[in-house]
């Protein structure tokens, strides 16, 4: 993926800019909001990473002139104000996630590739999540190069997590998706599905955790 | 209008006045109208009493001269007393003018060119009559008076018109008038006066508060010296009272200081010394695991950092009451969902409990949020850390209870001991085996609750493991009603 950082402070944007670099990332680091403007404005980028506190204009502004632009740029914020309102408020101007300073680098690694992944499963067929590849017109789902064996049902069902990692997800919504209204099923066919697909995927960065009274959230840790 | 009223709000508001000043000067603008309505009176008393006392010698020095004239050889016959003129010498300086006149009428003896004559028609019997008038440019005040002559030859009314300048009655009003404002004045003088020390002790409460509260530092924990004065005795308690507060928070505010200073420069200071230790190796490649150990400890030392200013915060914001309805069912949801992705990677299960029914309540959702989350990553850290074999369990629950609802987070971890459950809520405080936290995470719970009127409960889980409780007020319709007013 290619990543725009838009960072004042120059150790923290090193350590990051050569995190990415040796993770097999092309990230670019500008200082301000008005260079990231600029460079935004004739290259592609898959998402920006921004910082709030920006001499000159701030993180938020260029945020929300990306939105009024409708420039779908997924964006991460970098926080380090006390208030923690600012979280609130990034979200509510259009962010697609935050995180607050101090961060493991790791962390904010796993978070940018979680946009990424979430925006390209809308226009692309391939789904790449960690290790597991799935391909939403040929329904074939890989760990590694291994091309695994599913149930049309298990396959419907790893589709409706992938494209709502981190989301939760009712027994209703997961049955709604895999039967139609004539469909009779019984509430642990669900059950039984979840616990062949986690079975079969074993191995694989996807977990899919059951929250008992809620649902289920499925998470790449990657 | 609008802007004109609050134009004049703000004018009358913005200026500073002296009450003392503002005093004096109403009691003063009301005496003189005092003064002023008085005076007429004396003046008015002053002529009435002066025309009186000589209006009397006029009369008593007419009649006198109507003595005098007498019907002799069928003719008038006038020979005026002297006594009459003895009584007119009581106003020495004044000048006497007279006239007679004759039954028909007709003039007989005095000045001829009197302002005024008598009238034919009056009778003997009326009384005399008074008149004002300027005569040889002077005030002079006549008396006009009628006798009746009843001799065969010569019959009918003889009048006497008696002038006399007004020297000496102008001179006694003045003297009554002077004498009555002098007295009058000097009781006004005296009552500002009285007025003025009045006001000077009734407000010398004042001045005295303010000298003892400026000898003293506020910061000292001095209490106002006891007053005998019922009046001002609410006020210095009050001062005393709102002084304590502030001074508590002080000491609070100090003790948290102190305490994050040592739990921060603590934490900086182990991981400096592991980086010097590090830098001075002989070995030009440093070690990993010292590295791993300075991430280690660097991680507490932020984690602290970040408790410290999210604790500073809860008690910031718990003091501003920005509260807002809560569902605390979406609430609960939105917490775990963020907690299920970020403990996705660990092999803690999750439960949610919800409620029978809705429970809204009114809160600070951030306060909330940060409160919840620091209990949920305690549950998490030493919930499950002593148990390798089973599966950690971490169960958030909804109920409500009486007139609170309770979020409880509960554990299958080792809890704490019941003897040690208050220690665990003070800061800094670590129970147990626990040696990675900072000590905090309870304690902002804690500040949480008790901003939203609400108290955290520690107690054993059925899970076996620590059960918090947060027992927060719930909203009810009637409230909710007037919250949204």
């Amino acid at each position: 993926m290619r990543v725009l950082l838009t960072e004042d402070n120059e150790g923290l944007a090193n350590s990051i800019v050569h995190y990415f670099t040796e993770n097999g990332h092309a990230i670019d680091w500008v200082s301000s909001a008005e260079k990231a403007d600029s460079i935004l404005a004739h290259d592609e980028f898959d998402m920006l990473i921004l910082d709030v506190n920006l001499p000159g204009k701030s993180g938020f502004e260029l945020l929300s002139s990306l939105r009024i632009r409708k420039n779908p740029l997924p964006v991460l914020i970098l926080t380090a104000r006390a208030d923690i309102d600012d979280r609130v408020s990034a979200l509510d101007l259009g962010a697609d996630d935050y995180l607050v300073k101090p961060f493991d680098l790791r962390e904010l690694a796993a978070r940018c590739r979680a946009l990424v992944r979430r925006e390209r499963g809308k226009s692309d067929n391939e789904i790449q999540c960690g290790n597991l590849s799935f391909n939403s017109a040929t329904k074939t789902v890989k760990i590694g190069d291994e091309i695994i064996e599913l149930r049309p049902r298990e396959v419907q069902m790893l589709e409706l997590f992938l494209t709502h990692l981190d989301r939760m997800l009712t027994k209703d919504d997961i049955a709604n998706r895999l039967y139609n209204f004539g469909e009779a099923y019984t509430p642990n066919a669900v059950e039984q599905i979840l616990t062949r697909l986690r079975k079969q995927i074993q191995g694989s960065t996807l977990i899919i955790k059951t929250v008992r009274g809620m649902g289920y959230l499925a998470h790449v840790h990657d | 209008m609008f802007t004109i009223k609050e134009h004049l709000k703000k004018l009358t508001s913005s200026r500073m006045y002296s009450l003392r000043q503002k005093m004096l000067t109403r009691t003063a603008l009301l005496m003189c109208t005092v003064l002023a309505i008085l005076s007429v009176g004396v003046w008015h008393y002053a002529n009435t009493s002066a025309d009186y006392s000589y209006d009397r010698l006029l009369s008593s020095a007419s009649v006198t001269m109507l003595d005098g004239i007498n019907v002799a050889k069928n003719k008038v016959h006038i020979d005026l007393p002297y006594s009459a003129f003895e009584i007119l010498q009581l106003a020495p300086e004044d000048k006497v003018y007279y006239a007679i006149y004759g039954p028909n009428g007709d003039f007989l003896s005095g000045y001829s060119d009197l302002p005024l004559s008598p009238s034919v028609t009056e009778q003997a019997s009326t009384q005399p009559r008074y008149e004002l008038h300027f005569y040889k440019q002077q005030k002079v005040r006549f008396i006009v008076r009628h006798k009746r002559l009843s001799e065969r030859s010569v019959a009918g009314n003889v009048s006497i018109i008696l002038g006399q300048t007004t020297i000496a009655r102008d001179e006694q009003m003045r003297d009554t008038l002077y004498a009555a404002l002098t007295t009058l004045m000097a009781v006004m003088a005296i009552a500002l006066l009285v007025m003025w020390v009045a006001i000077n002790r009734a407000l010398s409460p004042l001045s005295w508060l303010s000298s003892q509260l400026v000898s003293q530092s506020p910061m000292e924990n001095g209490r106002l010296p006891a007053t005998k004065i019922l009046e001002v005795a609410p006020l210095t308690h009050a001062i005393n009272n709102y002084r304590q507060q502030w001074l508590d928070a002080l000491v609070a505010m100090r003790d948290f200081i102190a305490d994050a200073s040592h739990q921060i420069r603590t934490a900086q200071a182990t991981t400096k010394a592991q980086l010097e230790i590090a830098l001075s190796s002989k070995n030009e490649r440093v070690d990993k695991k010292v590295v791993e150990a300075i991430y280690q400890d660097h991680t507490k030392l932020t984690r602290l950092t970040n408790q410290l200013l999210v604790h500073a915060t809860i008690v910031h914001r718990g003091d501003h009451q920005a509260f807002t309805p809560i569902d605390m069912h979406h609430f609960l949801q939105d917490i775990i969902t963020y907690a299920v992705r970020d403990y996705a990677h660990t092999n803690i299960e999750f439960e949610y409990v919800p409620a029978s029914e809705n429970i809204t309540i009114l809160g600070d959702e951030i306060v909330l949020k940060e409160a919840l989350r620091n209990v949920i990553d305690n549950a998490v850290a030493h919930g499950t850390s002593d148990r390798s074999t089973t599966h950690g369990v971490i169960r958030i629950s909804l109920e409500t209870y009486d007139l609170d609802c309770r979020v409880c987070i509960e554990d299958n971890g080792q809890g704490i001991p019941e003897n040690q459950r208050m220690h665990a809520l003070e800061r800094f405080v670590k129970v147990g085996t626990n040696t990675q936290g900072s000590g905090l995470g309870l304690a902002i719970a804690q500040s949480a609750a008790l901003s939203h009127q609400g108290r955290l409960i520690l107690s054993k889980s059925e899970l076996g493991g620590l059960a918090v409780c947060f027992s927060l007020p719930r909203l009810t319709e009637t409230l909710h009603a007037s919250s949204n007013h």
